[in-house]
């Protein structure tokens, strides 16, 4: 894994509300994680309408998704790939599609239920989640306050949380 | 060490590759170390012969590590302007010339992907054999794709056998089982896979062509033509200079930077076959034809600029008002 490999965050390029077909490819690979999609994958599925080859592979536990690097690693040059699932299994998804060689204009991503975001303490590097509508956090780990700014690092996965002193910071 | 200009070397060891190729190792003259260089890098070369400067470019193929000397491999062509030919009929070792610092216009791409491929017609290997020493130093995945008439007129054969088993696909079209390279194998290269197209511009059109239409991004497609695409007739037109105050006539024989530079213009260049982008200048006004293969289509409509080594006016009756 390259320290500098696109990671799947709250606001990565991939994550769409609907998946759209696109006509530049030879093959649509459709992982999905989450059946409570099904539907989701339905209109993908008839938006193909037959003009370009698709495999659907689904996942109903762990132990299954374990196999996903061997899949995706047997993939061609020419092929979409259509990530559908919660939180959690979509970055294991994603990471091995990007190990693999995929890049993120070939991967559109579904996620089902919350996405979330995470944020790094810059003075003990711990890393947190924090909720969507959150400005400032204490880190978990060194109790230092942090605001969180808007970069996100792919090398620690968060946003980068700046430390400051409560004791001197100034309300607007 | 300058940073900058020229550097002056001087034959060492000219080697018969194929009846038709010939390496020349160049050796510093005031100097022990050539600048470093990194894979598909190549290098101007400037050879006197009378009066005039005969200036080319060729791709290293010496070893990017080796700094003491730079070796660079030469394909007579007898239909050529007469670099080439002057090369083989007149370079002797031991002969002094200048040469520019390498340049890299063709770079790998060695974090995006995942498995290079090569894909080279004749001489169009030179490139590539800096490139697979590079990602070996790396330990990275590639293959060769190579082809030739024979066995006997490609270039490196030996060499390339002996220390890439295994990688290197050969494709000889004139023997008694012709073998043609042709783009399909394209169609089963891993995801995560670049290729790389080096050879005759009809070569490169057919299979960059055929990576677009088997999906492949925009920027998995690297590829670096010996001449300009030959798109269609060319006219004899005029440009108007705003910063000089000149005005040059450009005739169907030359390039706008030919006759630019013959008119004691400073105009910028550097690979003179459209790809690298470096003789772009302004358009103030006027229609350009681009036969450039550096912009994106998409580009060559809304900016106003030309490359002056290849492009030239859409019209004859029209002047180029140019900002140089």
């Amino acid at each position: 894994m390259v320290y500098s490999n696109p990671v799947l965050f709250d606001k990565s390029v991939t994550i769409v509300e609907k998946f759209t077909v696109r006509q530049d490819c030879r093959k649509i690979l459709i992982i999905s994680a989450e059946p409570k999609e099904a539907d989701a994958i339905q209109q993908l599925i008839d938006e193909i309408n037959g003009q370009t080859e698709y495999e659907l592979i689904e996942f109903n536990d762990e132990t299954q998704l374990s196999h996903v690097n061997e899949i995706l690693d047997q993939q061609k040059m020419g092929t979409q790939l259509y990530i559908s699932a919660k939180w959690e299994d979509a970055v294991s998804i994603f990471a091995a599609a990007i190990e693999a060689g995929f890049s993120e204009g070939e991967i559109q991503t579904l996620i089902s239920g919350k996405k979330k975001r995470y944020v790094y303490c810059l003075k003990c590097y711990h890393l947190q989640e924090a909720a969507a509508e959150e400005t400032d956090i204490v880190c978990d780990h060194c109790q230092i306050s942090l605001e969180i700014g808007p970069f996100f690092s792919r090398e620690r996965k968060g946003y980068i949380g700046y430390p400051y002193n409560p004791a001197f910071a100034t309300t607007n | 060490m300058k940073a900058f200009g020229k550097i002056e070397v001087y034959v060492g060891k000219i080697v018969q590759e194929t009846k038709y190729i010939k390496r020349f190792h160049l050796y510093p003259v005031d100097r022990e170390l050539l600048p470093a260089f990194t894979g598909g890098s190549h290098i101007a070369t400037y050879v006197k012969n009378g009066a005039e400067t005969i200036e080319r470019n060729y791709s290293l193929v010496s070893h990017p590590t080796d700094r003491t000397q730079y070796a660079i491999a030469i394909r007579k062509d007898d239909h050529s302007r007469g670099g080439s030919v002057y090369w083989h009929d007149e370079i002797k070792v031991g002969d002094r010339l200048e040469i520019s610092w390498p340049k890299n216009h063709f770079p790998l791409a060695f974090k995006a992907a995942k498995h290079h491929v090569f894909y080279a017609a004749g001489i169009g290997i030179t490139p590539f054999m800096t490139m697979m020493e590079d990602l070996t130093a790396e330990g990275k995945s590639f293959e060769l794709h190579y082809a030739a008439r024979t066995k006997e007129d490609c270039a490196f054969y030996d060499y390339l056998m002996a220390k890439y088993p295994g990688k290197c696909h050969f494709y000889f079209s004139r023997t008694e089982i012709p073998k043609k390279m042709t783009p399909v194998t394209m169609a089963e290269h891993r995801i995560g896979s670049h290729v790389y197209f080096c050879g005759p511009a009809s070569m490169v059109k057919e299979f960059r062509e055929a990576a677009e239409s088997y999906g492949y991004p925009s920027y998995a497609i690297h590829f670096e033509l010996f001449a300009v695409a030959d798109k269609g007739p060319k006219n004899p037109f005029v440009v108007k200079l705003t910063n000089s105050n000149k005005k040059v006539a450009v005739s169907e024989e030359e390039t706008l930077l030919e006759a630019l530079l013959k008119a004691g213009v400073q105009a910028p260049h550097s690979c003179k076959v459209g790809g690298c982008g470096s003789c772009e200048v302004q358009v103030m006004e006027g229609e350009v034809d681009h036969r450039d293969h550096f912009y994106k289509d998409g580009e060559r409509g809304s900016k106003k600029v030309i490359l002056t080594c290849c492009s030239r006016a859409k019209e004859s009756e029209k002047e180029l008002v140019l900002e140089l």
